[in-house]
């Protein structure tokens, strides 16, 4: 036993990368990138909407049973379209999963489905498997009628559960702010 | 010895070799990494964040949590510099995802359980309520690559009070100590390891661990589960070599890594000191009608957790694999093996086995989950005569009945060179849309019923209940083969997903042998158990 325990170790400190070359692995868009990478070949508009009082009680009303943790001071959207026709929208959106906000950008087809979700920006210790395309992909086609909940229409993620919640929420709450701009 | 350091050194240049390629191929653009070919991660050209974006207000945010720590800004933290932004980390097998943040480096948590529990057996009854455990967790992170995890549980235990005293009368001096407590009560340390980020697929961790065989032992907290019973498998026989939770303390390894464009390959290996037989002192004052009281010390070997003072060594290893081609289907196999005889006990070397498979899928409401363990124990009959030889001094005499009103016995129990079981549950969740405003409903973002089936079956082969010596005699048990199926039928209502009112009624049946495995000894052929419980979890 006392040599398989050396040849573990030993197995260990030759195989594997040194952990300096885990700073590489950051999934996170900035703000110019991120809509570029979801519409690559559109020409985007940037529109900047303010949250204000009555924006927000009627982004309340359409997210009905949905609560966000994060209230935005203002939504960062895009319109993006080719040859003028519109192709699509994003927005970008923050949601608190276990402690910290994560952010993401959700973009949608011209009649406001779920195009792509990408994370840009993740700061929890836990819960990253969030941002993994094979967990992101099942939002693909999800409108704002659809019930976005953990164990009906959307499988969560074992030990990621507050993570998986938070971006039922932002996804939720990403379609009803794009229909309320863009609608 | 040379082999294995020629094998080393050819490790580390092979290492050091890959180490290099994957430097050179990546070059020093981080766009490999990203997991989602939809978001581009920027390369070190990328220019500065654009300073026309206005930022958003942390400070406007309504949570307590955004407006927490440097570095917790929401929007405003998507145009941060590439080496600002915290690396998106994996989950850690063991660790929940719930608690109350401490400042922005320790997480603490926890979960509980109580249950109510009727049956149709007879006399004994195991009925009433039942505190089945509260565990608190600990979980620090002080730096993204470094971890320390613990969780400590009572189980079945509302009080531990000792009282010592002493009296002087005329004559002498009377020393008294008086120790009480509830019945099967316990505390434990359930997890408590460090954990360092040594590469991408591979963090290493040191400590208190779970045993990684088959799926339940790993994800065992109560709030998970919709029955308020832990299986035959895992716990009431077990089939496992030690219930659930079984820690052991050790030394190995856990990672994940992505295959293809939707698989994941986990894993988690390590070495332990490993379960062993050890021994319990059991005092007993017991009464006979027209007799004195008799005082009897039992010294009974069982199995059990490893040792953690140091002694015994470094004895077994465990280890899972679980692939999962999507986000809903898990499929794993897993292996213990190690020595289980303590070191006094010749032979020493008998060694035990046991192997897993366990699964998972899911499709939209409904889940099904399950698990095959199968267990050998080895050389037996060895370990039967290595525990003859080592009360007896290798005489093979008994020692005789001690003074009148004393007893002493030593015993060895619940052998059995095989046992295996299996467990299947499935699981389908709703909420019928026309109860969002009633009472269960109101208040709460997504409330769950979860209508669940359980189906399971243990078989201990040639069972060998106890060897006793005794009053100078030597009596080995009788082998027989045990078999008991259960079926389970129960609601469970959830509020949150961590918090669960459930309901079930299992009906167990003896399929093989005279008595049932649980609970063990009872001759009834059939039973039937309504159980109501809460667990929750934080």
């Amino acid at each position: 036993m006392r040599t398989l325990f050396f040849a573990l170790v030993i197995v260990v400190a030759a195989v594997v990368p040194p952990a300096h070359a885990q700073q590489d692995t950051t999934v996170y868009l900035t703000i110019d990138q991120a809509p570029k990478s979801l519409f690559p070949d559109a020409q985007i508009e940037r529109k900047d909407v303010q949250s204000t009082p009555e924006f927000r009680a009627k982004l309340k009303a359409a997210l009905g049973r949905v609560t966000p943790t994060v209230w935005e001071p203002e939504y960062h959207t895009f319109a993006a379209k080719q040859n003028g026709q519109a192709i699509g929208y994003a927005v970008i959106v923050d949601e608190i999963g276990k402690v910290n906000p994560f952010t993401l950008i959700v973009s949608t087809t011209p009649d406001f489905k779920v195009r792509d979700v990408a994370v840009m920006v993740y700061r929890e210790p836990r819960g990253g498997e969030i941002t993994q395309k094979r967990f992101l992909t099942q939002y693909k086609g999800k409108g704002s009628s659809d019930l976005l909940l953990l164990n009906r229409d959307i499988v969560g993620i074992t030990g990621a559960t507050l993570s998986v919640q938070g971006t039922n929420r932002a996804v939720h709450k990403a379609l009803s702010v794009l229909e309320l701009v863009y609608k | 010895m040379r082999r294995l350091v020629a094998l080393s050194v050819l490790l580390i240049i092979l290492g050091s070799v890959s180490h290099l390629l994957a430097q050179s191929s990546s070059g020093t653009s981080s766009t490999a990494s990203s997991t989602d070919p939809t978001t581009q991660a920027p390369d070190q050209n990328t220019p500065s964040p654009d300073s026309n974006a206005p930022p958003s207000d942390p400070g406007s945010q309504d949570t307590a949590g955004a407006q927490g720590a440097a570095g917790t800004q929401g929007t405003a933290g998507a145009q941060a510099a590439p080496g600002q932004t915290p690396r998106p980390a994996p989950q850690t097998p063991g660790v929940r995802s719930y608690g109350v943040a401490i400042g922005d480096k320790v997480t603490v948590g926890g979960y509980g359980s109580v249950r109510y529990e009727t049956n149709s057996l007879h006399e004994p009854k195991p009925a009433g309520f039942d505190f089945r455990r509260f565990v608190l967790t600990t979980d620090a992170t002080p730096n993204d690559r470094l971890q320390a995890y613990i969780e400590v549980e009572f189980e079945r235990l509302a009080e531990i009070e000792v009282e010592r005293d002493f009296e002087r009368t005329g004559t002498g001096t009377a020393f008294t100590e008086d120790l009480e407590g509830g019945n099967g009560g316990e505390i434990s340390i359930e997890q408590m390891w460090g954990q360092f980020k040594f590469g991408t697929p591979l963090s290493v961790r040191f400590g208190q661990v779970l045993v990684p065989l088959g799926r339940f032992n790993i994800n065992h907290d109560d709030d998970r589960w919709d029955i308020p019973r832990r299986t035959l498998v895992d716990r009431n026989v077990p089939i496992i070599p030690v219930p659930a939770a079984w820690t052991e303390l050790g030394f190995g390894g856990v990672g994940s890594l992505n295959v293809g464009k939707s698989g994941q390959l986990s894993y988690q290996g390590y070495v332990v000191n490993g379960a062993t037989l050890d021994f319990a002192v059991e005092k007993a004052v017991e009464s006979e009608a027209n007799e004195p009281g008799v005082i009897k010390l039992a010294s009974e070997f069982a199995l059990g957790r490893g040792p953690v003072n140091g002694v015994g060594g470094v004895r077994a290893a465990g280890w899972r694999v679980m692939y999962s081609p999507a986000l809903n289907y898990e499929i794993a196999v897993s292996n213990y093996e190690g020595g289980y005889t303590p070191d006094f006990f010749e032979p020493s070397d008998a060694h035990l086995s046991s192997w897993g498979i366990d699964g998972l899928f899911k499709h939209k409401t409904f889940a099904l989950e399950g698990e095959w363990i199968h267990t050998h124990f080895g050389d037996l009959n060895g370990v039967e005569q290595a525990f003859i030889n080592a009360v007896t001094g290798s005489t093979g005499i008994a020692p005789p009945a001690g003074a009148d009103g004393t007893e002493a016995e030593f015993a060895l129990t619940n052998l059995s060179p095989n046992r295996y079981g299996f467990w299947l549950e499935g699981r389908y969740s709703f909420w019928p849309m026309k109860w969002t405003k009633n009472t269960l409903a109101k208040g709460f973002e997504d409330p769950q019923l979860t209508a669940v089936l359980r189906f399971e079956r243990a078989t201990v082969k040639d069972l060998i209940d106890e060897i006793s010596i005794e009053n100078g005699e030597i009596s080995i048990g009788e082998p027989q083969t045990l078999r008991q199926q259960r079926f389970t039928i129960g609601l469970a209502y959830r509020p949150i997903q961590s918090v669960v009112f459930s309901v079930a009624m299992e009906h167990n049946w003896r399929l093989e042998g005279p008595v049932l495995l649980f609970p063990f000894g009872q001759p009834s052929q059939a039973y039937t158990s309504l159980l109501a419980g809460l667990a929750f979890g934080f």
